[in-house]
């Protein structure tokens, strides 16, 4: 990131050589082994440069067994879990023991971080990229190109569905990317297999939709009516009418929490619990109209883009924003984050688009112009962000790396876009207008290797189950959510510090000063002497006083420091009649 | 004893002064011999009886004292002689040498080093026997997964087993033979002739063994022998002796324990008691086979006849009821009894009323009182009171000296009366001559009695004659004297002899108590027969009179009637008399020793009967009633065993009771009550303190109220403030940190990220001033995208034509940015800086309404109370999003309360940075993290037991298991040293071979 703007120049300088512009390595110690074309798309490979690999073993005395294969070193890098314990910090003997098993425990996290690294030679696929010959762009290839060039599986995920009459669309993919929901501003509801074009139903809801969403399998949706919020099955079947979100205009579903999040047209926010059916938080945030929201995969933070150039950041868990960041000079139009969460896109009115560090809040990385303000964005899980202006989509591939100012791939949809998303797990970018829906192939969008616990295309009923049970299992708790989540491993330092200021008053007790006038008193009972007596005595009174509950509310938090206790002296039997020691 | 011992000192010192020889030794004996030789053994002679004297005064053995022997002392003084010339006149160096070796030994340590030291070496073992299990130890601790039982069974399956098995084949065989042969296979196996000629013994030690096999088997024959013939044997005889011989054993078994061991005794006795219980219960003595036979046998047998009444009368013993200890001993006192009692009583009290001697006060007379002397009268325990004794002493004296006084008084009065009658008679000497003949008999009767009962103590009382048998005789004796002498000087007394014969005897009888008391008490046996005489006794007592002409009767003094009746009575008649009739009761004894159905004898006892009511009803001990049970009566082994058991278990009880047996009861009590109290007092006050406490509590709790409306007054109220404090130190410790809202301080949260990244911010310096205006940050020049014009925008499409675009865009841009960034940013701006005043602490106003104010709505509150009376919040740490300009962030809304209740707020046992305890959980174990193998090892349980193994503890063969563990340091140093030796010394061999 840090040496981004130097690539940049570089990268711009190649790119105003001319014609004959190549894709360049992407980095020092990596090269392309391998470029092969695949169904007429040429794919390159790229592996690690053996050169820059760090020799262990010197050349002049070769060993006949070296051992496992040396790791990768950035493989290593991105699987490091940081810094472990120091154990140097524990000096004294007594925790001789204990520093030996942190040591070892360090040894078994490097170890373990190690074999999880070289656990990637389990990702067989690897991810490739279009390149076009010399004198051509990719944004010059058309979807019919490619089409025409791949393999009749991969030519049959690209398509276009005419759908005239109930248009403007919403569109949504499952996590695994292998189910579509559809829904036309005019009630039109449609969930099918896209993949096998296998319809699982088609309703009219007879209200308008402004926004759907699937929940935590393909058996159920959210569907954002005109008035309130619909969930229905896979049949079409309504399931609930959730009448406590009403007008929503933006639905959002976090999958580890089970929370259901809607935005209103009133400037509400909504998180419902959709495994208990219970509304956690409503939130009237202010802020206007709210059309602009997406969610952060990386730690389940709702963002909402506002009128005023804002992005505002919520939690279920406060009634006020987490933060709120100034993104633009112009009312925000669109929001995107990547599958990690690292970055996120928004778009203003006024034709910028900006590329944030999502963990380092108010860092912006890049700013583009474009031609037009864009109105949908969409990430894929390669890093690829595609751009829906008007009815043009550009797909700009390496944007969080500063990528090049040419677009990746270029498509037209004749009418405007009004949804977008990248289908998990494929090279496919989907599309939703006003007249339709159309599928198209980006080449080398989607993560080759797919995780079957996280997310399984090919689930079968009985592994859906499962995995709903298993999800379930690992339910979040949305008392988690904030802006940094591995705060839960962190230690709450001030209710720590709370705590030892605490033991410390309990455990030393300064008798406080006590200042007593006594009462005057006639017929010379308050004599210098007399009123001396008095004040000693209630002085004393209450000292004793605070001294007794101190020690009574030590005793009682367990503060007290047990005494070694002599064993008592043993009468054989007779110890039965010892008085019990009460604990 | 001081006195002895400065004159003992005074005379060691002089001693000592002569206890050197001065000059040569010869001249000094000499010397001793010439001069002072007498006088020195004298003085040996009293020192020796000095010594003596204070030996015989301190109780104390004095053992090192041993008496002086040789002293050598001189009178003239002369020159001190030194050891040396001693040596040297004697000329011998080697002793000279010795001498001058000798050293003084170093002075014992005293008792406190003596015993530090001790600890200290008792310590060093104790370390070293500890450290060696060190290593081990340590081992163990840090193993990563300890699976027990730690010894693991060696299950490791050999398949080439070296069997031995029997060649069967021929083939087999010649190819053993061959490799046999040929030596390449040795057969380890020992034959069955080497193992017995390991096992062989010689001829000596067969022999041994049998001989000693022979002896034990055959004591183990005559053993079995011995008791197959014991329980064979019908004997009577020999079963008779064997249980004499028990009884005899057990008894001086008993005694012997009584003595070493009081409550091994007692607890023998019982047993004793139990088996009594038991004989009770069952009455086998009565009913049993050989009983039965000898009722058959009874009218034939004398034996059997006895041994009836011997198992007779030991059945009344175990079927009688036994008292309990405090009741008295003697308690065979039936209804018949206790009339009898009554009666006596009665007569008494009349007898007392004549004789002018009842008074209401006097506790001896107080029973007279009383209409049915009962058991109540008796003393409540059985142990006579010292005090008692001496109380009834006095109220004796008391008795006789009113007697003297009335005698005296009527001695004047017969004077009066009868001054001129009567002359002088010579009947004292009569009396003496009497006197001396009661004498005799009194001892020719006892001698008669020694050989009857056997009574000592009666018969030494008796011995000594009438002179001096007890206290009581003798002043009879001094109010006879006196009365003599009333009437040697008035002459004839009158003659109402009648009324003070009674009282005389009364006297006299109490002179005799101590002689007769025994005897008494043998009255009050159990038997039969006694309780018959009783009858008698009491019958008798019904007629005083009668019992009086009965004495009258008596054949030995036929005088007497004659003379009672006649007026002119002489004292020394009277005296005579008395012994005369001393003497008949010795006689009534002695014939009542002969035969029981003597008249006289009955009487005797009724007299004795009625005696013992008056004086001495409580005065019998059980011991001596014991004593007496013993002697008098022809009993059993096995009664007198028993009865003897009996006086010891009392006695044990008794001495038990003083020993602390008791004691210990009453520590048990103690031990109980201490218990109660402590209870009691643990309880009664901790109500008190609860109560008390909630008050205490309500009033800190008002006190906290008070504080908290004026919470902030800390400067003024230190005292609140510290028991707030407090109050607040609980709160947080109890809750547990977990109810954030109101307990954290706001401001603080917990670090985050931001902190970090605000350093890093900070590096990031350059780009700091254009972050924290966000209208700068906002123009930032942005990098134009070659991005397609869509339809919806008029101007042509085109990739070509950019720079023409460019420009147009920029103007377009640069009139969007003038209007609407100025007005959003500032939005922005005011909006941060509300956020920051709302999160920024306020000063906090404590202005209350007082004296001199107006109060109400829209009351202005003066200048002077405000300044006074606010009180400015700390600052707060500086906010993270300001070094960003463009960011508002809320930390208490980012880590909230829930996270806080997830979150740890306390270090864990081994950590002592936050930092190392974050970096321990800082990667995750899980499957879906990391592989499965790593997963496994992570999350490997630290120990592990097999089901249903017994786990042993820890034997010292694991040291030798893990030797090098254990290995000192000066051993592995020692080793290294070797080590580089023979190094050395290998090189220097290598050198020395290349010089060659």
């Amino acid at each position: 990131m840090e040496d981004s703007p130097s690539m940049q120049n570089s990268n711009t300088s190649g790119e105003s050589q001319g014609k004959d512009f190549k894709w360049q390595k992407r980095k020092g110690h990596w090269h392309a082994v391998k470029v092969e074309t695949k169904d007429g798309v040429k794919i390159k490979e790229f592996t690690h440069d053996p050169k820059s690999r760090p020799r262990k073993f010197p050349r002049d005395r070769p060993q006949k067994f070296p051992g496992r294969k040396p790791l990768d070193p950035s493989l290593q890098q991105k699987y490091s879990r940081g810094g472990g314990v120091e154990t140097s910090y524990v000096r004294n003997p007594k925790h001789r023991v204990m520093k030996n098993k942190l040591k070892k425990r360090e040894a078994k996290i490097k170890e373990a971080e190690e074999e999880t690294a070289r656990a990637e030679i389990l990702l067989t696929e690897s991810a490739g990229i279009m390149e076009t010959e010399e004198g051509s762009y990719t944004a010059n290839v058309t979807q019919r190109d490619i089409r025409n060039s791949v393999d009749i599986t991969t030519a049959a995920k690209g398509f276009e569905l005419v759908l005239k009459d109930f248009g403007p669309y919403k569109m949504h993919f499952t996590r695994n990317g292998r189910h579509l929901l559809l829904g036309g501003r005019k009630g039109h509801l449609a969930a099918f297999d896209w993949i096998t074009k296998k319809l699982h139903f088609e309703i009219n809801v007879m209200e308008s939709i402004h926004d759907i969403c699937w929940l935590h399998t393909e058996h159920m949706m959210a569907v954002a009516q005109k008035k309130w919020v619909y969930i229905y099955d896979n049949q079409g079947v309504e399931l609930h009418c959730l009448k406590k979100l009403a007008h929503v205009h933006k639905l959002e579903y976090l999958p580890y929490h089970f929370l259901l999040c809607t935005a209103g047209e009133t400037g509400f926010l909504n998180w419902l619990d959709i495994s208990l059916g219970q509304e956690l938080l409503t939130i009237q945030t202010g802020k206007g109209r709210l059309e602009v929201m997406r969610q952060n995969p990386y730690n389940a933070v709702i963002c909402c883009g506002h009128s005023n150039g804002t992005v505002t950041m919520w939690t279920p868990n406060e009634k006020e924003a987490v933060a709120s960041v100034l993104c633009h000079g112009s009312p925000v139009r669109a929001i995107e984050f990547d599958p990690a969460g690292r970055h996120f896109v928004t778009a203003g009115v006024n034709r910028e688009l900006k590329i944030w560090d999502a963990r380092n809040l108010g860092d912006c990385m890049y700013t583009y112009k474009i031609r037009m303000g864009a109105s949908t964005l969409a990430f894929s899980q390669k890093q690829m962000l595609a751009v829906g202006m008007g009815n043009v989509v550009e797909v700009y591939d390496r944007v969080t790396k500063g990528g090049f100012s040419w677009p990746y791939m270029h498509y037209d949809c004749k009418n405007s876009v009004t949804g977008m998303q990248y289908c998990p797990y494929e090279d496919i970018l989907g599309v939703s207008t006003y007249k339709g829906y159309s599928s198209l192939i980006i080449p080398g969008a989607g993560e080759p290797n797919f995780d079957a616990l996280e997310a399984n295309p090919y689930l079968s009923v009985s592994g859906r189950r499962e995995a709903e049970v298993k999800s379930l299992l690992g339910k979040v708790p949305y008392g988690l959510i904030t802006l940094d989540p591995s705060s839960i491993a962190q230690v709450d330092v001030p209710t720590l510090e709370e705590k030892l200021e605490a033991k410390k008053a309990l455990k030393y007790v300064r008798v406080p000063k006590v200042d007593v006038e006594p009462r005057y008193r006639m017929k010379g009972k308050s004599g210098s002497a007399q009123k001396f007596k008095r004040k000693q005595k209630t002085v004393d009174i209450k000292k004793r006083e605070y001294i007794r509950n101190a020690v009574i509310a030590r005793d009682e938090l367990g503060l007290k420091e047990e005494k070694q206790t002599k064993p008592k002296k043993s009468f054989g039997l007779l110890d039965r009649f010892h008085t019990k020691v009460q604990k | 004893m001081t006195k002895v011992k400065t004159s003992t000192l005074r005379k060691k010192d002089e001693d000592d002064d002569s206890l050197f020889i001065t000059g040569p030794v010869g001249l000094a004996e000499e010397d001793l011999a010439g001069s002072g030789g007498e006088a020195e053994s004298d003085d040996e002679r009293a020192h020796g009886n000095l010594m003596n004297d204070i030996g015989k005064l301190s109780r104390k053995k004095r053992m090192g004292a041993a008496p002086r022997s040789v002293r050598f002392s001189t009178r003239e003084g002369g020159t001190k002689v030194n050891t040396d010339d001693i040596l040297k006149r004697i000329g011998m160096p080697e002793l000279e040498k010795g001498a001058k070796k000798l050293t003084t030994l170093s002075v014992p340590l005293e008792k406190v080093a003596l015993k530090r030291a001790k600890r200290a070496a008792g310590y060093d073992k104790v370390a070293c026997e500890s450290e060696k299990w060190a290593g081990l130890v340590h081992k163990r601790r840090t193993e990563e997964q300890l699976s027990f039982p730690l010894q693991q069974p060696d299950l490791r399956l050999y398949t080439a087993i070296k069997s031995d098995a029997k060649m069967r084949s021929d083939l087999e065989k010649e190819v053993y033979a061959l490799l046999q042969g040929a030596k390449l296979v040795e057969d380890k196996q020992e034959t069955n002739e080497m193992m017995a000629r390991k096992r062989a013994m010689s001829l000596e030690e067969l022999k041994e063994r049998n001989r000693t096999l022979w002896r034990e088997r055959e004591q183990r024959r005559r053993i079995q022998r011995k008791a197959w013939m014991q329980n064979k044997n019908k004997s009577r005889k020999f079963h008779r002796l064997l249980r004499k011989d028990r009884l005899k054993k057990q008894r001086a078994e008993l005694e012997e324990l009584q003595k070493s061991n009081p409550e091994a005794a007692l607890e023998k006795l019982e047993e004793l008691e139990r088996a009594r219980v038991q004989e009770r219960m069952t009455l086998r003595h009565k009913y049993s086979k050989w009983a039965h036979l000898q009722g058959m046998r009874v009218a034939r047998d004398e034996t059997a006849r006895n041994a009836l009444k011997e198992n007779q009368s030991m059945h009344q013993d175990l079927v009688a009821k036994r008292k309990t200890e405090d009741s008295s001993s003697d308690e065979e006192e039936d209804e018949e009894m206790l009339k009898e009692k009554l009666e006596s009583l009665r007569k008494e009290r009349q007898d007392a009323i004549e004789a002018g001697l009842f008074d209401p006060s006097n506790p001896w007379t107080a029973n007279l009182l009383r209409q049915a002397p009962g058991r109540a009268e008796e003393t409540p325990d059985g142990v006579i009171d010292d005090s008692f004794i001496n109380f009834k002493r006095f109220w004796d004296e008391v008795n006789r000296r009113r007697l003297i006084e009335k005698k005296a008084l009527e001695a004047l009065a017969e004077k009066e009366r009868q001054a001129q009658t009567n002359g002088k008679d010579d009947d004292d000497d009569e009396g003496e001559d009497h006197n001396d003949e009661g004498a005799e008999e009194t001892e020719e009767d006892d001698g008669k009695e020694m050989e009857e009962s056997g009574n000592e103590v009666n018969g030494e009382a008796e011995k000594t004659g009438g002179e001096v048998t007890g206290r009581k005789k003798k002043r009879a004796d001094k109010a006879k004297d006196s009365s003599e002498e009333g009437g040697t000087s008035n002459g004839k007394t009158d003659a109402k002899v009648d009324r003070e014969d009674p009282v005389k005897e009364d006297g006299s009888a109490g002179g005799d108590r101590k002689t007769t008391k025994k005897t008494k008490a043998k009255k009050k046996q159990k038997k039969q027969k006694n309780v018959d005489e009783n009858l008698k006794a009491s019958k008798d007592t019904t007629k005083p009179k009668k019992a009086k002409k009965n004495v009258k009767d008596d054949g030995n003094d036929a005088e007497n009637p004659e003379k009672s009746k006649t007026e002119g009575k002489t004292l020394a008649t009277r005296k005579q008399k008395v012994k005369k009739k001393e003497r008949a009761k010795k006689k009534g004894e002695k014939m009542a020793g002969k035969d029981d159905k003597q008249d006289n004898k009955s009487e005797e006892t009724g007299d004795e009967q009625k005696e013992q009511n008056g004086t001495e009803n409580k005065t019998d001990s059980k011991e001596s009633d014991d004593i007496e049970d013993l002697e008098d009566h022809l009993v059993t082994i096995d009664n007198m065993f028993s009865r003897a058991e009996m006086g010891l278990q009392r006695k044990l009880k008794r001495k038990l009771e003083k020993l602390g047996i008791d004691a210990k009861g009453k520590e048990w009590t103690v031990v109980k009550s201490k218990k109660k109290q402590k209870k009691t007092e643990s309880s009664l006050p901790k109500i008190e303190e609860f109560e008390f406490t909630a008050k205490n509590r309500e009033n800190i709790d008002e006190g906290l109220e008070h504080v908290r409306t004026l919470e902030d007054i800390d400067n003024l109220q230190q005292r609140s403030e510290d028991k707030d404090e407090l109050q607040k130190a609980v709160e947080v410790l109890r809750t547990d940190g977990k109810s954030k809202e109101g307990a954290g301080k706001p401001d603080k949260g917990p670090r985050q990220k931001g902190s970090e990244t605000n350093s890093q911010s900070d590096e990031k310096a350059p780009s700091k001033a254009a972050k924290l205006d966000p209208s700068k940050f906002l123009q930032v020049d942005a990098k134009v995208l070659r991005a397609a014009m869509p339809d919806t925008i008029s101007k042509g499409v085109g990739l070509d034509d950019d720079e023409e675009d460019d420009e147009e865009e920029d103007a377009d841009d640069v009139i969007q940015q003038a209007f609407a960034d100025d007005y959003l940013v500032d939005e922005f701006k005011s909006a941060k800086d509300e956020a920051i005043e709302r999160d920024k602490p306020k000063p906090l106003s404590l202005v209350l309404p007082g004296w001199g104010d107006w109060t109400g709505p829209n009351i202005r509150v003066s200048k002077r109370k405000k300044r006074r009376f606010t009180v400015n919040m700390p600052e707060p740490p500086p906010r993270k999003d300001s070094t960003l300009g463009n960011v508002i962030y809320n930390e208490k809304a980012d880590v909230h309360s829930n996270l806080r209740k997830a979150m740890v707020s306390e270090l864990p046992y081994p950590f002592s940075r936050v930092q190392d305890f974050e970096a321990s959980v800082r990667a995750p174990v899980g499957r879906m993290f990391v592989p499965e193998k790593q997963h496994q090892k992570l999350t490997m349980p630290p120990i592990v037991t097999k089901m249903g193994s017994v786990i042993e503890p820890m034997t010292e063969e694991e040291l030798l298991k893990n030797k090098d563990l254990y290995l000192v340091k000066q051993e592995r140093e020692e080793k290294l040293l070797a080590e580089r030796k023979r190094k050395k010394k290998l090189g220097k061999q290598a050198k020395r071979q290349k010089k060659v």
